[in-house]
């Protein structure tokens, strides 16, 4: 027997009346827990503070659970292996991919001093902590994108009105706006009845498909080179405004002539960039013509410019991340939200290529695929990585996430193909990267004072059957990719959120700490004809 | 024992030793003869003390130690002799040897963990058992001096241990603990040998009974390594002493 055994031994005799204290070598303490169900096709997030009891540093290892990867990074999170002095905490961040895992987890996770020949094993300390998660089938929750509040249509019905409309139902059955194109000039109506008609009857099909009241917008081409088709001179945007208006009043007409009110357009939209100038006085005059009631008092509809009849609504399609954009000093930004101007605001999150700062660990803790990182410098990645979600050519961001293929200038998250597919989309990459820059930039990270006004962060869902541009509507997108989509980024979230805590967080302005929840946001898509044309039947 | 079984035991006793012969009918008690076979069946209970706290490297950055519970247990035990007496002519002193092969019900022992050898991470319990079958040369000395039906002995055996360790399992005292991989079990022979005293009478001419002491140490015993372990075996006892309180019943012929 060793002097330290014989030691230890005397002090065990010494001590043993006095009972000992069962502490588990780790404390594992839930921050952000897994869903309790996880459909095959999505992915979840689950956040874990672990903390080192022992009197000195030690290393330790999660246990490997199939389909469960750690996510390191520098700040704050776990590194891998888990270094950890006496007392030290970390955050052990998770990604749990639903088509990977076993079809049942319950327990863990479990950390080790290592992974070979595990020791000193411990899990949470609290059962409800514990990992718990059942993989449920992707068929349950395909074509159930019910996340979808708005849509905004960019092109008129085809004439088949009926698939039109079932297709419309099928991409977003829990949808409150619709807000269909009218194109310039309206096809002739007023003036002639018929066109009017054809508008008119396809408000009541998509009324009587939602038994949920809809409230149906108003989205004319108001672009500048409209002008002409609504018999307009160049620049007259008054005109258009106007002609505008005399159209929606006289399809409301016909939905109304029921003897029921509210049955037609419900809402006014104008788009960026359009005719129709975007500050905040124009916006507020614009009003007084759309709901003269609710418009401010020092606000004027324009010289030869109608009024809505019945009033209705007033919603604005924003710019790229748009949010606080109007600044017309001393105007306070958002002055163009509220009863007297905007009821609503549909900002745009799209058509983006942005520097990702010094947030490398996205890169290096596999936040970002590796493969779509394949030409970030690592020499000294804080400057200047161009992240590109769409890319047209004309202006190429050079994108280095994610990486374009040899030879080409542009590459798109969108239609990025996996390597190892080889088949856009790639679920993973879009929704990292739309997850993370929805946390950096307005109008999530300027909240704005909307006043009561609604904002619906927009998608857009163009593809090149009708545009150059590829989105949600390009080649390979299917309504339950759409939905991974949309559950991959709320599970970014959660991810960033554990990457990037308080006060590192990414959530600029304090979101989370002060305000908006980006998982509690409204969301719509803007030109979602390319999606239905990728819906059979 | 039953009719048969001790019909088969003559059986063997007449195989071995044939110039012997069966026995002739049990009356009153005589003067033996000066050889004699002797088959003793011997039973009781059996205290041992628990073992020693050893502190075992699992990894090269992981030792636990293995606090085992200060406390005697209890077990059955059993042993069958099988040899010749012989009592020179004239002397007060029968002495026998033979072969004893003993048994045992198995002995568990218990403890607490402590991870990483610290007495804050008291984190699980923990037994195992262990069996021996035991077969020695064993001797006992006898004497008449003071009676011819109650004869007083001292024993001693010296053979080999089976040591069979097994059934090691730890339990988590808290919900955050995880059971890391177990000893497993383990085989081995080992030098073992046996001391006693004690009183018989003798019933009649055959049959003697008997009560004593004896201690026995089984020797070496451990379990092997857990998987994962870099170096040395599981727990481990380099003696277990057992004192039994021994009932016996003899037959000679």
């Amino acid at each position: 027997m060793t002097m330290n055994k014989f030691g230890l031994s005397i002090m065990m005799v010494l001590l043993a009346p006095l009972g000992f204290a069962a502490s588990p070598i780790l404390n594992i303490a839930a921050v952000v827990k897994a869903p309790t169900s996880l459909p095959s096709n999505t992915s979840a997030a689950a956040v874990y503070r672990i903390t080192n009891n022992t009197s000195k540093l030690h290393s330790f290892v999660m246990q490997n659970i199939r389909g469960i990867t750690q996510i390191t990074t520098t700040t704050g999170a776990c590194s891998n292996p888990i270094s950890l002095s006496k007392g030290q905490s970390c955050l052990l961040n998770l990604r749990i991919r639903g088509n990977e895992i076993p079809p049942k987890i319950q327990g863990g996770p479990v950390v080790c001093n290592n992974s070979a020949n595990p020791f000193g094993c411990s899990q949470p300390a609290n059962a409800s902590d514990t990992l718990n998660i059942t993989v449920t089938l992707a068929e349950s929750y395909a074509e159930s994108n019910t996340w979808i509040s708005v849509l905004v249509a960019d092109e008129e019905s085809p004439p088949d009105q009926v698939t039109y409309v079932n297709k419309i139902y099928t991409l977003a059955p829990s949808v409150e706006q619709i807000h269909l194109r009218v194109v310039a000039g309206a096809n002739g109506c007023p003036a002639t009845q018929a066109s009017c008609q054809i508008y008119a009857d396809l408000i009541a099909k998509l009324r009587t498909k939602y038994t949920n009241p809809l409230l149906i917008g108003f989205h004319p081409d108001d672009s500048r080179s409209s002008y002409t088709d609504w018999g307009c001179t160049v620049n007259d945007w008054q005109c258009v405004l106007n002609a505008s208006i005399v159209v929606m009043n006289a399809i409301n007409a016909i939905a109304d002539s029921g003897g029921q009110t509210g049955q037609g357009f419900n809402i006014f939209s104008l788009e960026q960039s359009y005719a129709v100038p975007a500050d905040s006085p124009t916006l507020r005059n614009v009003k007084a013509c759309l709901n003269p009631p609710e418009a401010a008092s020092d606000a004027t509809c324009p010289t030869n410019v109608t009024h809505a009849s019945p009033v209705v609504k007033f919603g604005w399609v924003l710019p790229s991340y748009g949010g606080c954009v109007i600044t017309v000093p001393p105007t306070p930004c958002d002055n163009e939200y509220g009863t007297d101007a905007l009821d609503y605001g549909y900002p745009q999150y799209y058509n983006l290529g942005t520097l990702i700062g010094n947030y490398t660990a996205l890169i290096t803790s596999g936040y970002f695929p590796a493969y779509s990182t394949t030409c970030v410098s690592h020499v000294n990645p804080q400057n200047s990585i161009y992240i590109v979600d769409e890319d047209n050519g004309d202006h190429p961001y050079n994108p280095e996430i994610p990486c374009p293929a040899s030879g080409q200038s542009t590459s798109n998250v969108f239609t990025y193909p996996d390597p190892t597919t080889h088949t856009p989309p790639n679920i993973d990459l879009v929704s990292a990267y739309i997850a993370y820059i929805m946390t950096q930039l307005p109008p999530i990270s300027d909240i704005p004072n909307v006043n009561g006004s609604t904002v619906y962060v927009t998608f857009s869902g163009e593809g090149t059957a009708q545009a150059p541009s590829e989105f949600l509507g390009a080649p390979g997108w299917t309504l339950q990719s759409i939905l991974q989509f949309y559950n991959g980024i709320n599970t970014n979230f959660g991810v960033l959120y554990g990457l990037y805590p308080p006060p590192n967080t990414l959530f600029n302005h304090g979101v989370f700490a002060n305000g908006v929840n980006p998982s509690a946001i409204k969301y719509g898509i803007w030109n979602f004809s390319s999606i239905l044309d990728n819906i059979p039947g | 024992m039953t009719k048969n079984g001790q019909i088969v035991l003559l059986v063997w006793l007449c195989l071995i030793v044939p110039e012997i012969g069966l026995p002739g009918t049990a009356g009153s008690i005589q003067e033996a003869t000066s050889w004699a076979t002797v088959a003793t069946l011997s039973a009781g209970p059996a205290w041992y003390h628990a073992g020693r706290t050893q502190t075992i490297d699992l990894q090269p950055d992981f030792t636990n130690t293995y606090v085992t519970h200060q406390e005697e247990h209890l077990i059955a035990s059993g042993e069958f002799f099988l040899g010749l007496q012989k009592q020179p002519m004239g002397s007060t002193w029968r002495g026998q040897l033979g072969l004893a092969v003993a048994i045992n019900s198995g002995a568990r022992t218990q403890g607490d963990i402590w991870e990483l050898s610290e007495p804050d991470f008291d984190n699980f319990t923990y037994q195992y058992k262990i069996t021996q079958t035991r077969v020695t040369l064993k001797g006992k000395l006898l004497s008449t001096v003071f009676s011819e039906t109650w004869l007083p002995y001292v024993s001693a055996g010296v053979g080999t241990g089976f040591n069979k360790t097994y059934n090691f399992a730890m339990s988590p005292k808290i919900f955050a603990a995880i059971p890391v991989p177990a000893f497993k079990c383990n085989s081995q022979t080992a030098l073992s040998y046996t001391v006693g005293a004690g009183l018989q009478h003798a019933l009649n001419q055959y049959l003697h009974v008997g009560i004593g002491y004896e201690l026995a140490d089984w020797g070496k015993s451990n379990l092997s390594p857990a998987t994962g372990q870099v170096s040395g075996t599981g727990l481990e006892f380099n003696h277990l002493y057992t004192n039994q309180l021994q009932f016996s019943l003899s037959y000679l012929a």
